[in-house]
């Protein structure tokens, strides 16, 4: 994991940043060349999905309790078929509560 | 030589597809989606986008692909498509265009460039919110395709004959069908 999460910050800085040696690490420490090609692309794809939230300066919450929720939810149904009203409306439940 | 083991002789991002077709699928229809969807931005103005980030993240195989697609569908103007790379602002394209090619830059240096003055200038340009979404996620996307192409270290031709060739069958057949028959060896 260590030597994948070095391509993957490699990886996140830019793709010509990866070295033959980085990669060789990782297959020392018994990386597959799947393991290697998934772990680049994982890290592409967050390039792609943290530059579309940020760049379009989203609404991010900033109660932990959100992501518990939203994390569960999305390890229980996965992307696809989890139901993002559910967390929405834990957060307005819980801002009616503050107010009253 | 690429990072992984990747089939011989296939350029750029197909290396990768090839070995992972589960992973090619989304992203050719992601591509698809971005470049070729019904739009009020016509496809090459969404070409030059993608092959203007690609260019910021100097990933060789995505910009020339990309730039040839828009020289394609620009009656083969590869001017046009260079004067973006060098300098858009002094390209011509229109004053919206510029707008959002600022946009896509700040996405490629991080989505947090992004200002309020950047949005404004695009819609004072007549941008639609749709117009500025789907810019920022063009360059998004292609932060993510020119990762995966570098990262893997993959292989890209420097012959401009062959990406204007597939800049031709990417503009016709599109990112979902071109790459299908590509890699079903359908054109080899």
């Amino acid at each position: 994991m260590k030597a994948l999460l070095a391509i993957a910050g490699k990886v996140q800085k830019g793709g010509k940043h990866v070295t033959a040696k980085d990669v060789e690490r990782a297959r020392g420490q018994g990386a597959t060349d799947k393991e290697i090609h998934d772990t680049v692309l994982i890290a592409a794809a967050f390039c792609m999905f943290n530059r579309y939230v940020d760049g379009l300066d989203t609404w991010q919450p900033r109660d932990p309790e959100i992501y518990r929720e939203i994390g569960q939810q999305t390890a229980r149904l996965g992307y696809v078929g989890r139901d993002y009203h559910k967390p929405l409306q834990a957060i307005a439940s819980k801002q009616n509560k503050s107010k009253s | 030589m690429a990072h992984i083991s990747l089939p011989e002789g296939i350029p750029g991002i197909l290396g990768p597809m090839a070995f992972s077709p589960e992973t090619a699928k989304p992203l050719n229809a992601l591509a698809e989606v971005l470049l070729r969807g019904p739009n009020t931005l016509a496809p090459a103005e969404r070409e030059m986008i993608a092959t203007f980030v690609s260019s910021e993240n100097d990933c060789y195989f995505c910009q020339h692909a990309h730039g040839a697609v828009a020289a394609y569908r620009l009656g083969g103007n590869e001017k046009l498509v260079n004067d973006v790379k060098l300098n858009f602002e002094s390209a011509a394209v229109s004053e919206k265009m510029k707008a959002l090619l600022a946009i896509a830059g700040k996405v490629q240096k991080g989505g947090k460039q992004v200002t309020p003055a950047d949005i404004n200038r695009a819609r004072e340009q007549g941008a639609t919110d749709k117009e500025i979404h789907d810019s920022v996620l063009i360059a998004a996307a292609f932060c993510m395709y020119n990762r995966y192409v570098d990262g893997l270290a993959t292989w890209a031709p420097t012959d401009p004959a062959m990406y204007r060739e597939n800049g031709k069958r990417l503009a016709e057949k599109g990112y979902v069908e071109a790459t299908d028959d590509l890699l079903a060896g359908a054109d080899r």
